[in-house]
């Protein structure tokens, strides 16, 4: 286990024993620490959005029990409040300069921590009767579904830290239910501001239906340029992503979620093209050894691909004649193709295009002699 | 004198014909993966697309349910579509003359991944895929997309 996890655990177990109506140290209840309201308002705001809207909600939860002079509940949402304003989301080191790096990195501290913080507990083990238990079940696995998602937590951490105050205010007074039209009144109060909020958070946590997002690939990525009405977004990093309906704007996607939402059409991209190249000597169209290399490279991928295509160009390079490069490079080519044919069987055989160019789209732009460009490009496609 | 110069002339056209049909003037990409059940729809008649079938522009591409296609065009671009998808091939120009070189692809409903090509290559921004409320220009070279099927609008509710 890292540092981190190990801190994370004890974490978890502070809120833990926060459940308990002695939560807090001996010292604590001896000096009167654990209803200090003002010492737990008094602690900077968590920088993670998920446990700073716990620490707020638990110190507003805590209020409310102080106000009442419910001294047992008060202390419980204080510890609750401390434990979530002190989880430390490790960022990772300045000295990571790689955004994407820096970026994946806190993306998963995020979900760590969202895992180690308290899940909604089940209401099972506090006593709610019916009618609310079913419906706080419900609300108890979509929320922790959310919570332990990287995806979610990376869109809508604070939502999901609002709502899940929310929650447990339902649970809290559901729990104490005892019957009377009050208690009805305030289970109603925490109930609706759940469902209301939830219905939010499922828009926002799941990945927009409408959508772009630019893959990762080997070399620079030129990204998208996405265009609705008179705003314009690009996208120019791996895994950047943008909402497309009725609004246009960024989304923050895990690379998991990307993966799985394209998974039929990333598996049946066709592969990718590919050029072999055959030089030539000056003035000949024999093919070389170095040559006949490539064309057996080339043959076995026309013969490891679904419906190939081939394409032959032939070049000669700059001195000589116009129309005596033209033909040399013609026949060149033909020469290549004659080479390929003669590699493969009867049903193998792609269909063939064959083009010369003479001394026209030089690899190299000289006058001169140059071996770069008395070449034949197979293209398998 | 006149006559023979006519007959160089219609000569002459034939071989030209000849040359750029080599190219096969329309066919402007090919199906290279396919499963389940995948159309080309092209001026009305379904054509089943199993690799190998050839793709002309103005043809729709559409997938069924747990089906998805991979294709090659001319520009050595590729789309794959996953599965209850609708693409428009609306327009492509790639090296031929008198246009412009351009692809417009719209996605009406489902998924797509694209690798662009030389149209992106040479002209930034001429391959477009078409969405029901946003325009992608391509600057180059791999991207998803995906619309919602307008259609489904009635199950919308499992959130």
């Amino acid at each position: 286990m890292n540092g981190w996890g190990a801190g994370a655990l004890g974490v978890a177990a502070l809120v833990l024993t926060g459940c308990t109506p002695t939560g807090g140290t001996v010292s604590d209840w001896l000096t009167g620490e654990q209803w200090s309201l003002e010492r737990v308002e008094a602690l900077p705001p968590n920088a993670d959005p998920y446990f700073a809207a716990l620490q707020e909600g638990y110190v507003r939860l805590a209020k409310d029990e102080l106000a009442e002079f419910d001294w047992d509940d008060g202390a419980k949402f204080l510890a609750k409040a401390r434990a979530a304003a002190m989880t430390a989301v490790e960022l990772p080191p300045a000295s990571v300069t790689n955004e994407l790096v820096r970026d994946a990195l806190l993306a998963r501290a995020r979900s760590d921590a969202a895992r180690a913080a308290t899940p909604p507990t089940a209401p099972a083990e506090t006593g709610v009767g019916e009618p609310f238990a079913a419906d706080l079940d419900a609300a108890a696995k979509e929320l922790s579904a959310y919570v332990q998602s990287e995806g979610p937590m990376l869109r809508a951490a604070r939502q999901i830290g609002e709502v899940q105050i929310h929650y447990e205010c339902w649970l809290h007074e559901a729990s104490e239910g005892d019957g009377t039209a009050d208690q009805a009144a305030e289970i109603d109060l925490c109930k609706e501001s759940y469902m209301l909020m939830i219905v939010l958070i499922r828009d926002l946590a799941n990945l927009p239906e409408d959508m772009v997002v630019v893959l990762p690939e080997d070399g620079d990525i030129g990204g998208v340029e996405l265009k609705q009405g008179a705003t314009t977004l690009t996208l120019e990093k791996a895994f950047a992503a943008a909402g497309t309906g009725e609004k246009l704007g960024d989304v923050a996607a895990t690379e998991r979620e990307i993966q799985e939402a394209f998974a039929a059409a990333l598996a049946s991209r066709p592969p990718p093209p590919k050029l072999f190249e055959v030089f030539f000597d000056i003035g000949r169209t024999r093919i070389t050894d170095d040559g006949f290399e490539q064309i057996l490279l080339a043959v076995e991928d026309v013969k490891s691909r679904a419906a190939a295509e081939v394409l032959v160009t032939g070049f000669a390079d700059a001195p000589g004649d116009g129309s005596y490069n033209l033909a040399l490079s013609r026949t060149r080519a033909a020469r290549v193709r004659e080479a390929i044919f003669k590699e493969l069987r009867e049903g193998e055989v792609p269909p063939f295009s064959v083009e010369a160019k003479g001394e026209k789209e030089l690899a190299i732009e000289t006058p001169k002699s140059e071996r770069a460009n008395r070449r034949v490009l197979i293209l398998v496609r | 004198m006149l006559r023979v110069f006519k007959t160089i002339c219609v000569a002459l056209a034939i071989f030209v014909t000849a040359q750029v049909s080599v190219f096969a003037a329309d066919k402007i990409g090919q199906v290279k993966v396919s499963s389940g059940e995948v159309f080309v729809i092209r001026d009305g008649t379904e054509i089943k697309a199993e690799p190998g079938v050839e793709i002309f522009e103005k043809d729709q591409i559409r997938t069924g349910v747990n089906s998805a296609v991979g294709m090659t065009f001319s520009d050595n671009s590729r789309i794959s579509l996953g599965p209850n998808s609708t693409l428009d091939l609306e327009s492509y120009a790639f090296n031929a003359s008198g246009k412009q070189d351009g692809f417009d692809a719209r996605l009406k409903r489902g998924s797509l991944t694209a690798a662009s090509g030389q149209i992106a290559k040479t002209r930034p921004l001429a391959m477009r895929v078409l969405m029901p409320t946003t325009v992608l220009g391509v600057k180059g070279t791999l991207f998803a997309v995906r619309v919602k099927d307008p259609d489904a609008d009635k199950d919308d509710n499992k959130g």
